[in-house]
């Protein structure tokens, strides 16, 4: 005897395209009110879906799609290629933009040296010793930043030098004038010398109350230490 | 078959024509009427056709070939069908009432029949509507359903026999049962005129 759950269970069994014991279903759905109408109207159903036509794509579609396919190929083609041409362009511009504003150290010759000259020759380890395929170890960097300071320090020195050298040739041209002789222009323009003593003589001034609570404060120090012997005895006390 | 499509798709990523001809022929029927039936509407289906084979064509390489074509071409339009259901949420809804709806040669009975079961297929979710068209209309079996929706079987077959359920009530309800079956039909029928 089915129960109603068997029987939904064939409903849907049956809508499936599975053929149910039709003896057992048509017995429960002949004393079953509840099951009956579901399965009327899943006959229904059937008998709809039967008759029902898929929907018919119209008849240009076909040749639309194909066309709207092959017009899509070939934009999204050119567009491919518009974006490999413009990020060549824009490389090969970085390149050439790093190139130009790479700092170049001065006095380097603008044309790169002969790569037979930079290559620096290394004595083989061995008589026998081989080539090597390598070649020459790349600079650890310590020996790089003691070159670029090296390089900083000669560029700095050579800036000095260009600087100092006019300046002391015109020192025995324009002497300095004696500081004892009468000059009519000794009050409106002093002499140096005398200039730095007075500054000298001014900061020694304006140190000395510094200087004096200083000292004073330093012997007042030196007077509360005991002296040493006092502190050797006191300790030998203690032990004893 | 699946080495049949493996061919055909090498061909059409090849940039062949033709091949993109038969491939489109192949599918065109079975992804339009999806679409018409999830969408109710002949234009959009036509559109969302159009879109769904765009989407094919760019997408062909991420096919897998150890798999059969078709339920991936299906997947497609179920998901161009759902957004293009969002989207027209958003805006007023043309549905197309005369895409077949069998006026004509059949007789009103089944004309009748026809329409109450394209209304009832219309109000349901569309995940539902979308496994009962494939399973009833289309003959999909389950697990090429399953791969379309990306859902387990038995997800595909629980929506299958609620689109069923809720189709058969509709039926019911809309008095195309015969009289007489049932009585707690007649005594829905009676609340329904009382009411």
């Amino acid at each position: 005897m089915l129960t109603c759950a068997d029987c939904q269970r064939l409903l849907h069994e049956r809508l499936d395209g599975a053929t149910p014991d039709r003896a057992a279903l048509e017995g429960h759905l002949a004393e079953c009110p509840q099951c009956a109408p579901w399965h009327a109207a899943a006959g229904l159903l059937e008998q709809g879906l039967r008759l029902a036509t898929p929907p018919a794509p119209p008849p240009a579609l076909a040749d639309r799609l194909v066309a709207a396919v092959l017009a899509d190929r070939r934009r999204r083609a050119r567009r491919r290629r518009f974006v490999a041409a413009a990020a060549l362009a824009a490389g090969l511009l970085l390149a050439a933009l790093a190139l130009r504003l790479w700092p170049r150290p001065a006095g380097e010759p603008v044309d790169p040296p002969d790569v037979a000259d930079v290559r620096p020759v290394r004595p083989a380890a061995d008589a026998g010793g081989s080539p090597d395929p390598v070649g020459p170890p790349a600079p650890s960097l310590r020996d790089s930043v003691a070159e670029a300071g090296d390089a900083v320090a000669s560029l700095t020195r050579k800036t000095a030098d260009e600087t100092m050298g006019p300046t002391a040739l015109l020192r025995p041209m324009a002497p300095w004038p004696p500081l004892d002789d009468e000059d009519p222009l000794t009050p409106a323009l002093e002499p140096p010398a005398r200039s730095l003593r007075e500054a000298g003589q001014g900061v020694s001034s304006g140190l000395e109350p510094v200087a004096a609570s200083a000292r004073r404060a330093i012997g007042l120090f030196l007077s509360e230490i005991p002296p040493m012997g006092s502190e050797a005895g006191s300790d030998e006390q203690r032990r004893n | 078959m699946p080495a049949d499509e493996a061919t055909l798709v090498r061909r059409c990523l090849r940039g062949d024509a033709e091949a993109v001809r038969q491939l489109v022929e192949r599918f065109q029927a079975e992804v339009f009427g999806l679409c018409v039936r999830l969408l109710n509407n002949r234009h959009d289906a036509e559109d969302v056709t159009q879109e769904v084979f765009l989407r094919v064509f760019r997408s062909l390489r991420r096919w897998d070939s150890s798999r059969p074509l078709k339920p991936w071409v299906m997947g497609i339009a179920v998901n161009r069908c759902r957004t293009w259901m969002a989207q027209r949420a958003r805006r007023p809804e043309l549905v197309d009432y005369l895409h077949d709806t069998a006026a004509g040669p059949e007789a009103d009975d089944a004309a009748e029949l026809l329409r109450e079961i394209q209304a009832a297929l219309a109000d349901l979710r569309p995940d539902y509507r979308a496994v009962f068209v494939l399973f009833h209309e289309q003959g999909q079996p389950y697990e090429d359903i399953a791969r379309a929706l990306r859902r387990p079987v038995g997800t595909i077959k629980t929506w299958l026999h609620r689109a069923r359920l809720e189709i058969l009530d509709r039926l019911r309800k809309r008095g195309m049962v015969p009289a007489g079956t049932t009585a707690d039909d007649e005594r829905d029928e009676k609340g329904k005129r009382g009411g």
